[in-house]
């Protein structure tokens, strides 16, 4: 009798547990479900997604990704599974992993309507990614070690003498980070970016494993300054840390945006979904609520209107960083092959 | 070794032109064989003698020091090397350098493969028999009883030193947390930052080559030993005796490693929770993950016990095979884990749709899982097997009794606790490997790990201490229930 039953009780179970990896990888392929993959942190896109669900019904079914030194990444993941994807949308943190998904061949081409009103210079020209809401590559500072007449103006402080081993920035091969390693060899050419990189190393600036670290150890006080973007900043700022942060060279090259990117997959399983969510990511409203979340991005648009005590300028009130979004990504590849690795590995 | 062969097949036709072969590849290889070397060496040191003491020496707090001494092993490095940077960010003392660099590497990853060693010397310690022992103290004291015991324990302890040693060839955590170069921060800077799958799976391949190379001359040398030594019958066992001096010592040691392995780097890790404890949302995230986690975790249990109590059936009265599979089950623990996953990715999504509910569902992490740690559950299998009494296959043959009914009504019983005990201890191993789940996991199913990484960018800093507090009780419980379900088995036995 106990045999039975316990015969019983183990066969229901494998059943069980069969028709759930069943139903969870059916449920993926129904119409009222979406797969959406993104780089941008999971506390941060999560209520934009829940927001979405509530409006039109849709489930989204949310994967984030690591910090990229943490494991191989999600966008190994999605060219992996380029000739039958799972995912309907990729949500990038930044255009170069989309510029990198449209060059191998993962992403599809969309136009949405409700990217009226969202400046085209930070989008692929042919829409295989659109820009929206973006963060701002800023310098952080400790206030205990950096009084504020000293404080940094200009990335070019972190080579300055007085700033010589107290300051540090994330690996320029992974991340924000390498985007803007990228963005200064296309602003600055290949010669006066290898010397300013060369003077970091001059100046023992410290390479970390990521922007939360560069945030913690200048929180922390082990470092005076670093590089890092806006997201980090105000993280640290709302834990009341005592940190400020400066947008680096508003008289020179200028602050280099990393806007957020709507990418529809190629060959998805659910498209029509899909870029019912890109439109809902790309509406005023999504960029409102952004700004006003816990991520404090900056809109894009002008004339969405910000919350009260939005710690961060508006775009159209900082000199910005005027990059070419869709050539860095070949930048960054042959950069990443070639001096930035050789970098990294003397100076790690 | 299946699901490596689609990746084999396509790094060797892919696209990538760059060669695998660079100076910085080069430089790191043999960076990371020093950090392998180093981490062999000082785990040996510190487990050879502490595993022996313990074995043979009553202590206090004997049962919970032996069961937190395996903590270190159950943690990703990261998780360790963060803990050691936030203390040395906040209370760490001016005067004494703080753990970075290859120093720092090796610091963090020596003591965390201490367990490795200690438990193999520990074992093998556990078949010497108690008439060996008493003869030895009898002819010159603890003196000559430690003496013996290191030679017959050495080979054993080396190889378990060496084996954890390789396994941190494939760990970037702590390199790239340190700032210390090594192979496994260049496999993942192809994989994150070239997205070249070929070149990231070429060196893969050229590491997991390397590995072989290098245990091959060990495993022809060491294992014959090693297998006497592990999993060799026990006759009348060892008992702990009280000394005065080496129970102390024993005690002090075991207490020194567990807290500079896992009590100092954990209280780092969780210290901004002191400051701003965010337990509900932890508490939440746990809720919300306990299911995926406990079916990725143990369904890979379930499937490398299965496989191993097979192969342990199987090898039982064969040595040269039972060698064989353990040379084989070594090797497979050192490969890389991500090889094994994006070859999944690669053979399911070349798969049609129709096996989508075995290669593309919370069964596939599961499996995968499982056939990553199948090498620790075929030792403890192997060891199990090896300690019945082959008068019973006598006696069953004598009755006429059925292969089936004398392996389900009697073998397996009996197996009870070690299957247990193989089973936790998979389930523990496997929720700490964020790759493989991070890389396999359905949309939408996540496992209590890999949340705690994915939040960790941006999120509180009380909010991740508070998640791995919260997954660091998970585990202990788990250990504790690993450590009373013998008991409790055997009380249910007639």
């Amino acid at each position: 009798m106990k045999r039975r039953s316990f015969c019983y009780l183990a066969g229901v179970t494998i059943i069980k547990g069969l028709a759930g990896c069943a139903g969870s990888t059916s449920s993926s392929s129904s119409s009222k479900n979406i797969v959406v993959y993104t780089s941008v942190d999971e506390v941060f896109a999560e209520p934009i997604c829940k927001r979405f669900e509530k409006e039109t019904g849709i489930k989204v079914q949310l994967m984030p990704d690591t910090e990229e030194t943490k494991s191989t990444g999600l966008l190994n993941r999605l060219i992996a599974e380029k000739d039958r994807p799972r995912a309907d949308v990729f949500w990038s943190g930044d255009p170069v992993r989309a510029a990198i998904l449209k060059a191998k061949g993962v992403s599809a081409s969309y136009q949405s309507p409700d990217a009226k009103g969202l400046p085209t210079e930070y989008s692929d020209p042919e829409r295989y990614w659109t820009s929206f809401s973006t963060r701002a590559r800023v310098i952080i500072y400790n206030k205990n070690l950096v009084p504020e007449e000293k404080k940094p103006t200009s990335i070019y402080d972190l080579a300055a003498p007085r700033f010589k081993g107290k300051a540090c920035l994330a690996n320029p091969l992974f991340g924000t980070m390498s985007m803007h390693a990228a963005a200064l060899f296309q602003v600055l050419g290949h010669e006066k970016a290898t010397k300013f990189f060369d003077s970091l190393a001059g100046n023992a600036v410290k390479i970390l494993s990521s922007n939360g670290e560069v945030r913690r150890r200048v929180a922390n006080g082990q470092f005076a300054i670093g590089l890092t973007d806006t997201d980090d900043v105000y993280v640290a700022v709302k834990e009341g840390k005592p940190v400020g942060f400066v947008y680096p060279d508003a008289e020179g090259i200028g602050t280099l945006l990393v806007p957020n990117a709507a990418v529809l997959i190629a060959r998805s399983p659910n498209p029509d979904d899909g870029k019912k969510f890109i439109d809902f990511l790309l509406r005023a409203e999504t960029e409102t609520a952004l700004a006003s979340g816990e991520a404090a991005q900056i809109p894009l648009r002008s004339d969405v209107s910000l919350p009260n005590g939005f710690p961060f300028k508006r775009v159209a009130d900082l000199k910005v960083m005027k990059v070419d979004y869709g050539l860095l990504a070949d930048k960054l590849e042959s950069l990443s092959y070639s001096f930035l690795k050789d970098w990294v590995d003397k100076n790690l | 070794m299946a699901p490596v062969l689609p990746l084999i097949a396509n790094v060797f036709g892919g696209e990538s032109t760059r060669l695998v072969w660079s100076r910085a590849f080069g430089d790191s290889l043999v960076n990371s064989l020093l950090l392998a070397s180093g981490v062999a060496t000082f785990s040996l040191l510190i487990g050879l003698p502490l595993g022996l003491l313990a074995a043979l020496y009553r202590f206090p707090g004997r049962s919970p020091l032996l069961l937190f001494q395996a903590l270190p092993l159950l943690l990703p490095s990261f998780l360790l090397c963060i803990g050691w940077s936030n203390l040395a960010a906040s209370v760490w003392p001016t005067w004494f350098p703080a753990p970075s660099g290859f120093a720092g590497c090796l610091f963090v990853l020596g003591l965390q493969a201490v367990p490795l060693p200690f438990f193999g010397t520990w074992a093998a310690c556990r078949n010497l028999t108690a008439s060996q022992i008493d003869a030895a103290r009898l002819h010159g004291g603890e003196w000559v009883v430690l003496r013996q015991s290191v030679r017959f324990c050495l080979p054993v302890a080396v190889l378990a030193a060496v084996l954890a040693g390789i396994l941190t060839l494939s760990d970037p955590g702590a390199p790239l947390i340190f700032g210390c170069r090594s192979v496994a921060v260049e496999i993942r800077s192809s994989f994150s930052a070239l997205y070249d799958f070929t070149l990231a799976g070429r060196q893969c391949l050229v590491l997991a080559g390397l590995v072989i190379l290098l245990i091959l001359p060990m495993m022809i040398v060491g294992l014959p030993s090693l297998a006497t030594a592990m999993l060799a019958r026990q006759t009348r066992p060892v008992m702990p005796y009280s000394h005065r001096v080496l129970s102390w010592v024993t005690m002090l040691g075991l207490v020194t490693v567990i807290s500079l392995g896992i009590v100092i780097p954990t209280l780092g890790l969780c210290l901004p929770a002191v400051k701003n404890p965010m337990l509900g949302r932890a508490s939440e995230k746990l809720l919300v993950t306990s299911g995926t986690t406990l079916f990725f975790t143990g369904g890979a249990g379930v499937t490398a016990i299965l496989l191993a109590l097979c192969m342990a059936l199987v090898t039982a009265k064969d040595s040269r095979l039972r060698l064989f599979v353990l040379a084989v089950a070594f090797m497979l623990l050192a490969l890389p884990p991500a090889l094994a996953a994006l070859g999944v990715l690669r053979m399911a999504t070349d798969a049609p749709a129709q096996l989508d509910w075995i290669t593309r569902s919370r069964l596939s992490v599961a499996l995968i899982l499982g056939l990553r740690f199948f090498p620790i559950a075929t030792v403890t299998m192997m060891r199990a097997v090896g300690s019945l009494s082959p008068s019973w296959t006598d006696a069953a043959l004598v009755h006429g009794v059925s292969w089936t009914r004398f392996h389900f009504r009697v073998i397996v019983p009996l197996l009870m606790p070690s299957i247990a005990v193989g089973l936790l201890l998979v389930m523990v191993l496997s929720a700490a490997d964020i790759t493989t789940t991070h890389l396999l996991q359905p949309p939408g199913e996540q496992s209590l790990p890999v949340a705690i990484f994915t939040v960790m960018a941006n999120s509180p800093e009380g909010l991740v201490a508070s998640l791995c507090l919260v997954y660091l009780l998970s585990v202990i419980l788990l250990l504790v229930a690993a450590s009373l379900l013998p008991r409790f088995w055997r009380r249910r036995l007639p």
